[in-house]
């Protein structure tokens, strides 16, 4: 961090700079700046040199300035941290800087709020100074298990072991116009008060930490088709296009992407329930104690969401995650991050339909057509021509008999393909993967065996035939293990098959 | 939809697997790089019999989870967090 010195007025995003101005800012904003209007600015030099850091004084009567550059998501970690100060020290006076105000703003324990970079004259008239760049960032072991917000608070030198989740939930303060303005940007949407409002994030700073856009995808395209629901991607201006891709034609999506950031934490006050990868959507719903699903691949979403009220997070368990990279690059392991192929659309899907559940008592219509009883002389039709109509979400399932059927919409959009890919004759079944995880303990014992797990969550094993009735009460035990509602099982002695249908409860 | 696509900068598979199989590639010599660095911090040495020993260790413990199709071998895990 540094102070700068203006010699020529200029006028950067908007913002004035007068001569004789010293500012405040990062080493890397001021590299930024002297690239730009370089001929206008002199000297530079430390902020050690006027710098009095706060290290958990009394502030009883006395002044505080805090800043940092940025990070939305990081700035909402830094709202509890300051109601407990002007509870602890209600005589004191906070003067906070950001290059990400926005999320801070109207908060009543903030005396001041300023952009970065700031007049270096603020520092002056306070007694304690605190820059709090690079805590979450750091990396260390601490960061690995804390959540953020612990982190700040011990940055502050505040014990926050003893203190409840709701003194580390990070809290939102509206104005009466702000209100009212997002009513109005609500009905320029489109959206009523009888929809129900699902508000999705789309991408993070990170490439690394993005949820695979074909995925989310599928989330949208299952989500649009619901009656009476409307999804909201939030993004700024340069995700248009892509905002655009997920729409597709669907009148069910709109796009949140001409908004800036204040606004977009406006409008989420009227959303049912949020889904994000890992960023600052996910730090406003958790302080609107809204519903949330939390998707998650380079960090563990418990450092990130632990004090919220409603929250799901989704996140892989594989050899290298959590890595807890900050990169604002790719994985170096490819593009998704490899980790996210363990989060499939229809965790999301399930996990979204979950809180509607909860908080509205109502199933998404997707779901209830998974969760009835099976026909069973539907799916012995359907076993029977198992080569058609082949799966809804793409699935995974190791196992020799199993085809597995990637049916990535994004990828192949003409499931009628399928029927020309999988005769009957070569996989007389298909083993269809659903939102359900069934993982067969001994896979052996379904050597020879095909099955099918069809839309909707229902298992069905069919062994054609030479099977013994061990064998099929070693399966039937198997599928019990896994807490499978058997629905239907047969065992023909005449040619020593069998016939299994199951189903996961929801 | 084609427009979508270009727009993306989406590629053919078959543009996609020669990408994938180059970022394999790269990956896999920065492990074994990796590793030798390791070897060299511990021992002062590099001795490549023992690389070779230690090699499909080192790979299974990383890069060998994922699989020639991308998909990487693992599980899913759900929090649930607040009121349940």
């Amino acid at each position: 961090m540094r102070i700068i010195e203006i010699t020529k007025d200029f006028n950067l995003n908007g913002v004035d700079y007068k001569e004789g101005e010293r500012r405040v800012m990062a080493e890397d904003i001021e590299a930024q700046f002297r690239s730009l209007h370089g001929e206008k600015i002199g000297m530079s030099y430390p902020i050690e040199t006027v710098y009095r850091k706060y290290e958990g004084q009394d502030l009883t009567d006395k002044k505080l300035m805090i800043w940092r550059t940025g990070g939305i998501g990081d700035m909402m970690f830094l709202s509890p941290v300051l109601r407990h100060l002007k509870k602890k020290y209600p005589s004191c006076f906070l003067r906070v800087a950001s290059g990400c105000k926005q999320p801070l703003e109207n908060l009543p324990e903030i005396n001041e709020l300023y952009d970065m970079p700031f007049d270096a004259k603020l520092l002056e008239d306070v007694d304690f100074h605190l820059i709090f760049q690079g805590i979450i960032e750091s990396s260390n072991e601490a960061s690995k298990k804390t959540h953020a917000v612990d982190m700040f608070y011990s940055y502050f030198k505040i014990d926050s072991t003893h203190l409840p989740a709701e003194d580390k939930k990070p809290q939102l303060f509206f104005r009466k116009e702000e209100t009212e303005w997002r009513d109005n940007a609500l009905r320029g949407l489109g959206i009523t008060e009888e929809d129900y409002v699902i508000g999705i994030q789309m991408e993070t700073s990170a490439p690394l930490r993005n949820f695979p856009k074909e995925k989310l995808k599928t989330v949208v395209d299952i989500l649009a088709k619901e009656k009476n629901v409307k999804i909201t991607l939030i993004g700024s201006k340069q995700q248009e296009t892509i905002a655009n891709f997920y729409k597709g034609k669907s009148e069910n999506v709109l796009l949140a992407t001409n908004f800036n950031v204040r606004q977009s934490i406006i409008l989420a006050t009227r959303y049912d329930i949020m889904i994000s990868p890992d960023s600052f959507m996910i730090q406003v719903a958790g302080a609107l104690d809204k519903p949330l699903i939390g998707l998650y691949g380079p960090f563990p979403s418990e450092v990130r969401m632990k004090y919220f009220k409603n929250a799901i997070g989704i996140e892989p368990s594989v050899v290298c995650s959590p890595c807890f990279k900050h990169d604002f690059r790719a994985c170096i392991k490819g593009h998704p991050s490899p980790c996210f192929t363990q989060i499939k659309p229809e965790d999301v899907l399930q996990a979204t339909d979950y809180m509607k559940h909860k908080f509205t008592g109502q199933h998404f219509l997707f779901m209830d057509q998974m969760l009835k009883a099976p026909d069973l002389s539907e799916i012995e039709k359907y076993m029977l021509s198992a080569d058609k109509g082949v799966c809804f979400f793409g699935g995974y399932y190791e196992h020799p008999n199993i085809v597995r059927v990637d049916n990535n919409q994004f990828v192949k959009p003409d499931i009628s393909d399928l029927n020309t890919k999988f005769n009957r004759e070569s996989y007389p079944f298909v083993l269809y993967m659903g939102p359900i995880g069934f993982s067969p303990k001994n896979r052996a014992v379904y050597d020879g065996c095909k099955g099918m797990i069809r839309p909707g969550g229902h298992l069905i094993i069919h062994m054609v035939t030479n099977a013994t009735e061990q064998f099929f009460d070693d399966v039937k035990k198997d599928i019990g293990d896994f807490k499978f509602i058997i629905l239907h099982s047969k065992y023909e002695h005449s040619n020593r098959s069998f016939t299994i249908v199951a189903r996961k409860p929801y | 939809m084609s427009e979508d696509f270009e727009r993306l900068n989406l590629r053919t598979a078959q543009q996609s697997q020669i990408l994938d199989q180059y970022r394999m590639n790269i990956y896999n010599m920065e492990l074994r790089i990796n590793l030798v660095i390791k070897m060299m911090e511990e021992k002062g040495v590099f001795a490549a019999g023992e690389f070779d020993k230690r090699w499909p260790l080192y790979l299974s413990n990383d890069v060998g989870a994922i699989g020639p199709d991308g998909v990487m071998e693992g599980s899913l895990r759900i929090k649930f967090y607040g009121s349940d």
